[in-house]
């Protein structure tokens, strides 16, 4: 790779975050061909020499190939994830995540973070619990989709049930002010700027009008990655819980996972 | 396919398990009444969309398979709409329900259920959309089992055959073989990725760990064969032979390169599975499986309302797996790309206009005032000096729809637009003259401006 390739790839995928050679869900982006044959021509030595140069900066570049789900046949996939030393990085930003989530525009930063985060969730319980997926099985992105109608449900869902057990079962009173101080349109649009948010960091691609499906890169960076951030929260609040229960958890769904030995 | 041996082999032992017999009752041959019309119709769409599901998942690699071209073949087919083969689709992906009893601890018996693997077609989740499915783990494995047993230990002699087809000269197997041989490679990666991937693989674990050297051997094995068989077709006699064989009606959807590509297509997935393997081979070696199952996070969501995490805490998660954005500008040359062509289009306006082509424009502003007001003007001037006050009075301001103010002042400025072929038009000035009320609510003050001929012209 010459030097104005390197300049050509790094630009490519600090804008798209992955670089797939034969795109199966979407057309191909402008210059994707070209950055994707870059890539594909590099050697090894020239591969890890482009690492060497990412790792400062907090990212490393991942191949994955036709023998992995989702890859289409004698193609290839590359993805910029971080390299999980995030301290390194300093124009890896996240505020964008509150002002997109301030839709009010006079949220505070705390609301914007508290509505941020149930979402996420939600939208991770639909991809992995509610599919009797492992944090670690990357390669079932595939399979990793939902509709933006089925996120906004089981998120109201979700208001509507912390609403029920309420205060009186000890929840935090802030919380619960946040989400259910919603009117009308507002979860939606949460939601909608949530999509937004995951989609524009490459984290889930919209396959279809309102059909998304988490990506390969997204897929990666939770398995690499969810013992340093998320498992720290949800670890703490799992330990803490007593006599709470998930809106819905005795239905079939959770049923399916309970297949063997009664 | 070999659907009734398998259907055959089961059949009973389906018989038992939905059995009513009470213990102790007396001995009575099975029922033979078994519902429908018997007409095999449902069964071979059944087999017929499993068997197509899973031709079309080697083939694209694709999470999903689009029903399209199912359905339009078996409606050809069968006397059947299309909601019939949704209806199947939809018959084979509902879970049923088995029990089977076990050894457990201490001689006792314990009961275990399954209902997950009954399904053998997948619809996307959380969606209802009903034009794409695929076949579950279940559902592969009844297709393998339909095409009797196919393990990757048994690859070599498939690699094998490759060898004996370019000995025997049958070209046309080649593609055929190899593209046998890349699906059970691709089947064999989808294993090590459970592994590497998935909780609770003791059974696949303690397999692997039994045959991992045999596993090895048999990817060295199809290595040296799809070697041993390119060599042997890249000699001289075979390759005469091979085009020999390309000019006969055989040959016709081959090319020179048909079968060299078959090899090399094998040997770079080989290459890879190869890597891959090493790598599971090295994870099993230093116990490192950290695998992390399934976690319960519409409980954590719940869990957060009652323990709200730091803010900290959540920027941490964010930073480490949410969303982010550069925090500096990172334009792409794309980005300008609208502006540029703007630039350009204007550039070559300029430069483009031919004198011919402009007519076809529509007239200017300052056209439209003097075809409305040219006669008028000219006419006045034959009689006198036309002061700009005057103009302004005789209603020279407005042009149908718009004002003509500055074009009226434009002709003061430039007397020849009036009339090219002479230029004995001049304006002089009335100091302070200028003092009137436009209809649009401003006031003109100022020198007054007097457009006459020269005293020569008349």
């Amino acid at each position: 790779m010459e030097m104005e390739e390197i300049g050509r790839v790094y630009h490519y995928l600090l804008k798209h975050r992955s670089i797939e050679s034969k795109p199966q869900l979407r057309k191909s982006r402008p210059d994707e061909t070209l950055v994707a044959s870059i890539l594909r021509s590099a050697s090894i030595d020239q591969l890890e020499r482009f690492n060497e140069f990412l790792a400062p900066q907090g990212f490393k570049l991942v191949e994955f190939d036709d023998l992995t789900r989702g890859v289409a046949v004698a193609g290839r996939v590359w993805i910029l994830a971080r390299s999980g030393e995030v301290s390194t990085s300093s124009f890896l930003s996240t505020e964008r995540v509150y002002s997109e989530m301030n839709i009010r525009g006079k949220d505070s930063r705390e609301a914007s973070a508290v509505w941020f985060l149930h979402i996420w969730l939600i939208y991770l319980s639909l991809i992995y619990t509610r599919a009797g997926r492992g944090v670690s099985e990357v390669s079932s992105y595939v399979d990793a989709t939902f509709s933006r109608e089925v996120l906004e449900e089981s998120v109201l869902e979700h208001i509507a049930h912390i609403r029920q057990m309420g205060l009186s079962d000890g929840a935090s009173s802030k919380v619960v002010a946040i989400l259910d101080g919603e009117k009308g349109k507002d979860v939606s649009r949460r939601v909608s700027a949530f999509l937004k948010l995951m989609t524009a960091a490459g984290l889930i691609q919209e396959s279809e009008k309102n059909e998304y499906q988490q990506t390969l890169l997204g897929a990666y960076e939770i398995a690499e990655y969810y013992d340093k951030s998320l498992r720290i929260p949800i670890d703490n609040t799992l330990d803490n819980i007593v006599n709470i229960v998930a809106p819905n958890s005795e239905d079939k769904n959770t049923e399916e996972l309970t297949d063997g030995i009664d | 396919m070999e659907w009734p041996i398998l259907l055959a082999s089961t059949a009973r032992l389906l018989d038992l398990h939905d059995s009513d017999r009470t213990v102790g009752g007396s001995i009575y041959s099975p029922d033979e009444r078994r519902r429908g019309a018997g007409t095999g119709l449902w069964l071979d769409v059944g087999t017929r969309l499993l068997q197509y599901l899973y031709e079309r998942d080697l083939e694209s690699n694709e999470a999903w398979v689009p029903l399209e071209g199912i359905i339009s073949e078996i409606t050809q087919l069968h006397d059947v709409t299309r909601e019939d083969v949704i209806f199947v689709a939809n018959y084979l992906a509902t879970p049923t329900r088995l029990i089977t009893l076990k050894d457990g601890e201490n001689g006792a018996q314990q009961r275990q259920t399954y209902k997950r693997e009954t399904a053998l077609v997948e619809w996307p989740k959380n969606t209802n959309r009903r034009d794409r499915c695929r076949l579950s783990a279940s559902g592969t494995r009844a297709v393998l089992l339909s095409q009797a047993a196919q393990n990757w230990l048994y690859a070599a002699d498939d690699a094998g055959k490759l060898e004996r087809a370019i000995n025997y000269g049958a070209y046309a197997d080649v593609p055929q073989l190899a593209e046998g041989l890349i699906s059970q490679i691709r089947r064999f990666s989808k294993e090590i990725t459970l592994l590497l991937e998935r909780q609770h693989m003791e059974d696949l674990l303690s397999d692997f760990a039994e045959h991992r050297d045999d596993y090895m051997k048999v990817i060295t094995e199809v290595q040296g064969s799809v070697e041993a068989a390119s060599e042997q077709f890249n000699t001289k006699q075979t390759k005469e032979q091979y085009s020999r064989w390309l000019e006969t009606e055989a040959g016709i959807s081959f090319t020179p390169y048909t079968i060299t590509q078959s090899f090399t297509e094998i040997l770079q997935a080989v290459e890879r599975l190869s890597r891959k393997f090493q790598k599971l081979v090295s994870v099993l070696a230093s116990s490192k499986r950290e695998v992390i199952g399934l976690v319960r996070f519409d409980l954590a969501a719940v869990g957060l309302a009652f323990h709200p995490c730091s803010d900290s805490i959540t920027e941490l998660c964010i930073a480490g797996v949410g969303p982010w954005s550069a925090d500096i500008a990172a334009p792409s040359p794309l980005d300008f790309s609208g502006i540029l062509s703007l630039q350009q289009e204007e550039d070559s306006n300029t430069t483009l206009v031919f004198d011919d082509e402009a007519i076809d424009e529509l007239p200017s502003l300052i056209e439209r005032f003097l075809s409305a007001y040219r006669e008028e003007i000219l006419s006045q001037l034959r009689v006198g000096p036309v002061p700009l006050s005057s103009a302004v009075e005789k209603g020279w301001l407005t042009v149908e729809d718009f004002d003509a103010l500055p074009q009226l002042i434009g002709v003061y400025a430039s007397p020849e637009w009036l009339d090219d072929t002479n230029s004995e038009l001049a304006v002089s000035v009335a100091p302070n003259a200028l003092d009137i009320q436009l209809p649009d609510g401003n006031r003109l003050e100022g020198d007054d401006l007097i457009l006459h001929w020269l005293k020569s012209h008349s």
